[in-house]
């Protein structure tokens, strides 16, 4: 039957509450149905279909013991009750209970707490008591406690008593007792401690680092047990710095004793206050407003194990961190909740002290700030105003700075910039000092072609002024048989940005055209951007009329050379000619014939006509040598080249007995350079060597002229004969101009050879042979536009 | 007359001026025979079968035609030179007519004056060989002479007498007559005065006059 019930009401809880009261229930439950046909029934309930779905919950439930589901209802907290053994408003018990419900934070709802305060200190009769139990007995009959927690001894004692009586069966964690009044006790199972500790021997050592030179310490302390209990503990630490330290006991004196001894205490002491709780003439005692009323009153510093007592003007000590002890037990208390062994926890962290320094008293016995340890936390230091409103104080300071900041880079970028301007100004002028002293004529162009810009040289020289040049009136200067290519050439490369030289005649101030060259190179922006153009011109009207001259010069000695193979010329062409003649004459013969032969007839007309066309190719290379022009660098056959000059000087080397030798490589690549002026130093160089063979007897005149690579960008020439020679002093020297050994000429023609050789980029030169006669030599580049000719 | 035509030798270096050349002489009526250098004209061998002229070229490499015709000279050919040249100057010119050349043209040269420089060298050619036969047929007969005959005959083309003649020779005058009627008949002269053209054209010394 009671099965039943509990069975009914464990559905209920199911439906209604969490997990928490059904383990309850089916603890209970499963205690009660111990045996064996209960099981049996215990689970044909469960076989019922409205319990499958919770079944799950339920298992876990069982397992998880008080863990809540997210999906069910939080659990009803348990209860704990703090016993507290003193007053409510004492520092300790505050901090303790800080302590207690920063740890039970962590779990909001898990724990109802109930604090009831013993007050023993003034409520000290046992009828208070009695009274105090039938009280909490009263208050909490109806409220299932789950944990008593206790603070201070006295807590302690009250709760050992009436255990039984108002919680029977129900742990309890005794806070707050030193370990003499727990060795003095046989403490029952299911209470656990968690002590006090009061760190005399820290206390001391604090004291010696503040006061190095200490000598005595009067200790202050009361007469109740606890109080001698305290200076029991007290004397231990003291006992230890002997001899180094001395002490004496003030416990017996009355109040106002005690307060006259510490106004007269000598230097190089302190005060230690001890409990005092119940002084010698027995009225109870507020610790804290006698820590005050010595801390006034006393010529040295007071020194204590309670943190309330540093408030009140006590220098420091190693005091007593009640919030710790609050955490300490919090942890105690939970985990006997849960059932976790206790002990385990309460091993943890005996030591809960913490060295304080008053600030104030520290100032007010004028101990220096270096003398304060490390570890040691100060109190009571008043807050600057850095302390206070440090982060608005920050906030200010960063805003103000970075406004500096601001207004430094401001300035920075201000003066950066007017340096900038002055540069430019600067460069400015500098520039244009520099266009206008130049002996150059100088003009600048926008992108669009139009001219911006011309110097005083330019202006200077064609007398006219800015106005009248810019844009492009420029152009009206030019010559007019210029202005096509000066114009064509400048708009080209300036499409393709490009740097340009070009050569136009233009008209200076006295109305004489002048030649120009005008070098002209474009101008970019740092950033890459296209500006326009800028150009330098010089006059160069004398260099362009050398250049003429010696173009002239060349022509002439061409046309002198021509001039003195006259005769072979001459014989070049009547072999032609004389065939010619003969072939038709035997034609018009054959033709009168009784007979005509035909055959000879045809015969002899076509030896005419290929007769007729080696004529006409005498005559071309004739007019090809004496063509007077431009110079006109192109691709050249060297062969042909060379083979056309020997043909040319056939005859003439026939007359004088000279043989003449080529010996050109195969597959040479095209050279580069002028046709005529190439063919003039071939020329001259071979009648050279004719001339130098004409002492040597016949059948020793052999010209030879070879051809072959130099390297894979050049071609080499050379000329020898087998003549006399040259002498060693002459060899540089017969390039001079007008030195001849001959009876005719001016002697310019290898003056002129070695210019032309040295415009195409080469040299030429003149060796003995190692034999008979001298050899000439020189070298030209190769065309590099097309690959080696295929022969 | 079955007689060959007359051979005109052609020597130039040029082809085709010799071929030009030839081909003229040849539409003339003449053999040519053609060799592109004066040494090849020389290694020709054969004997000249009738008149022969040679047309030559002056430059040439190797050996000039100068040079070929002294060495012709050397080797005392009659042959008949006719220059023609395409570099003539005189100073050159002077030189080969001393020499002996039958003509010098310079190219182009003119059909006429070449056909009419080699007729005429052709003709001075069988001339010349003509005369050469009569002397040399000439000298045959007076190397059939006895020596007594070869000095009577070189006193009587002086015009001297028999009676002379025998005073000079130690003997009688009718010694020198039957002497002379021999030299006469061997000579096959029909008068003196043949006779003594006979002997200046065997180039047969005179003694000095007294």
């Amino acid at each position: 039957m009671k099965l039943r019930t509990d069975l009914r009401r464990a559905a209920c809880s199911i439906r209604e509450s969490g997990i928490a009261s059904v383990s309850k229930e089916m603890g209970v439950i499963a205690g009660t149905a111990a045996t064996r046909p209960a099981l049996r029934r215990l689970l044909w309930f469960f076989r019922r279909s409205e319990l499958l779905v919770p079944l799950v919950f339920l298992a876990a439930g069982l397992a998880n013991g008080a863990q809540p589901v997210a999906t069910v209802a939080p659990p009803a907290p348990q209860t704990v009750l703090i016993i507290d053994g003193e007053r409510h408003d004492l520092s300790g018990f505050r901090s303790f209970e800080t302590g207690i419900r920063e740890v039970f934070a962590s779990r909001p709802g898990a724990i109802e707490l109930f604090v009831e305060h013993l007050d023993a200190g003034r409520f000290s009769a046992a009828q208070s008591r009695q009274a105090f139990a039938r009280f909490v007995q009263a208050r909490y009959a109806a409220r299932k406690i789950d944990l008593v927690l206790t603070f201070t001894e006295s807590a302690a004692e009250f709760a050992l008593a009436h255990r039984s009586q108002l919680f029977p069966r129900v742990p309890v964690v005794l806070a707050a007792v030193s370990h003499e009044w727990e060795g003095a006790r046989a403490l029952p199972a299911g209470i656990v401690t968690a002590p006090i500790e009061y760190d005399f021997r820290g206390t001391l050592e604090l004291a010696l680092t503040l006061q190095p030179d200490l000598r005595e310490v009067v200790v202050v302390h009361g007469t109740s047990d606890y109080d001698r209990a305290r200076l029991d503990e007290a004397r231990q630490a003291l006992e230890r710095f002997a001899p180094r330290l001395r002490y004496r006991t003030l416990g017996q004196l009355s109040l106002s004793a005690i307060e006259e001894e510490v106004r007269r205490l000598p230097r190089a002491s302190m005060v230690l206050q001890v409990s005092l709780v119940q002084n010698a003439e027995g009225k109870p005692i507020d610790g804290r407003e006698l820590a005050g009323r010595l801390a006034a009153i006393s010529a040295v510093p007071v020194y204590a194990v309670y943190e309330s007592y540093l408030y009140m003007g006590a220098l420091g000590g190693s005091m007593f961190d009640y919030t710790a002890l609050g955490r300490a037990a919090a942890a105690m208390v939970q985990g006997t909740l849960a059932r976790v062994d206790a002990s385990a926890i309460r091993a943890a962290d005996p030591h809960v002290s913490n060295l304080l320094v008053n600030w104030q008293a520290l100032k007010k016995w004028r101990i220096p700030e270096s003398r304060i340890p490390t570890d040691a936390q100060i109190r009571l230091r008043p807050l600057s105003p850095w302390d206070q409103y440090r982060y608005q104080i920050l906030l200010a300071g960063i805003g103000m700075i970075v406004l500096v900041l601001l207004i430094v880079l401001l300035l920075l970028e201000l003066a950066r910039r007017q340096r900038a301007e002055k540069t430019l100004r600067e460069s400015e002028a500098r520039f244009r000092s520099m266009a206008d002293t130049a002996p150059v004529l100088i003009w600048m162009s926008g992108p669009d072609k139009l001219c911006t810009f011309f110097n005083r040289g330019w202006l200077d020289f064609t007398g006219r002024t800015l106005e009248q040049e810019m844009g492009n009136g420029w152009t009206e200067g030019v010559h007019p048989d210029d202005l096509a290519l000066c114009t064509g050439t400048y708009a080209r490369f300036f499409d393709a940005r490009e740097s340009f030289a070009m050569e136009y005649r233009l008209r200076r101030h006295d109305s004489e055209y002048r030649w120009i060259i005008d070098n002209g190179a474009p101008r970019f922006a740092p950033d890459g951007a296209f500006l326009g153009y800028i150009g330098s011109c010089i006059d160069f009207t004398e260099h362009h009329e050398l250049q003429r001259s010696r173009q002239e010069l060349a022509h002439a000695a061409r046309v002198s050379a021509m001039g003195e193979l006259a005769g072979s010329l001459a014989h070049e062409l009547n072999q032609p000619l004389t065939a010619i003649l003969s072939n038709a004459q035997a034609a018009q013969r054959f033709m009168a014939a009784e007979t005509i032969d035909l055959r000879e007839v045809r015969e002899s007309l076509g030896d005419v006509v290929s007769e007729g066309k080696r004529a006409s190719e005498v005559i071309r290379r004739m007019r090809a040598l004496v063509r007077k022009g431009e110079i006109e660098i192109a691709p050249l056959d060297i062969e042909e080249l060379v083979r056309d000059v020997a043909e040319l000087l056939r005859s003439d080397a026939v007359m004088r007995g000279v043989r003449v030798v080529l010996e050109i490589a195969a597959a040479l690549p095209p050279a580069r350079g002028d046709r005529v002026q190439l063919q003039q130093v071939v020329l001259n160089l071979l009648m050279n060597a004719f001339d130098a063979m004409e002492k040597s007897p016949p059948g020793q005149r052999v010209a030879a002229v070879r051809v072959t690579p130099d390297g894979p960008a050049a071609l080499r020439v050379t000329v020898s004969d087998s003549g006399s020679g040259l002498n060693s002093d002459m060899l540089d020297r017969v390039f001079q101009p007008f030195h001849t050994t001959k009876r005719e000429g001016l002697g310019l023609g290898l003056s002129i050879c070695r210019t032309i050789i040295e415009a195409h980029g080469g040299r030429l030169h003149a060796e003995n042979n190692a034999g008979a006669g001298a050899t000439f030599y020189f070298t030209l580049p190769v065309d590099v536009a097309r690959p080696a000719r295929q022969t | 007359m079955s007689e060959p035509a007359p051979l005109v030798y052609l020597v130039d270096d040029d082809e085709a001026v010799r071929k030009g050349l030839a081909r003229l002489i040849a539409s003339a009526g003449y053999r040519v025979a053609t060799f592109d250098s004066a040494r090849a004209f020389l290694g020709r061998g054969g004997a000249d079968a009738g008149p022969a002229c040679l047309v030559l070229d002056v430059q040439m490499p190797d050996l000039s035609g100068l040079d070929l015709q002294r060495e012709l000279d050397a080797a005392e050919s009659i042959m008949p030179i006719v220059f023609v040249t395409g570099h003539g100057d005189i100073p050159m010119s002077v030189r080969a007519m001393k020499a002996g050349a039958a003509d010098f043209l310079t190219k182009p040269v003119d059909e006429e004056q070449l056909l009419g420089a080699i007729g005429l060298a052709v003709a001075r050619a069988a001339r010349d060989s003509a005369e050469r036969a009569e002397r040399d047929a000439v000298r045959r007969r007076f190397g059939s002479l006895t020596p007594r005959e070869r000095e009577v005959m070189a006193l009587v083309v002086t015009g001297r007498l028999n009676k002379q003649i025998a005073h000079e020779l130690g003997t009688v005058e009718q010694t020198v007559k039957v002497h002379r009627m021999r030299v006469m008949a061997k000579m096959q002269a029909d008068s003196l005065a043949d006779l003594v053209r006979l002997a200046e054209k065997a180039g047969i010394p005179r003694p000095r006059d007294r």
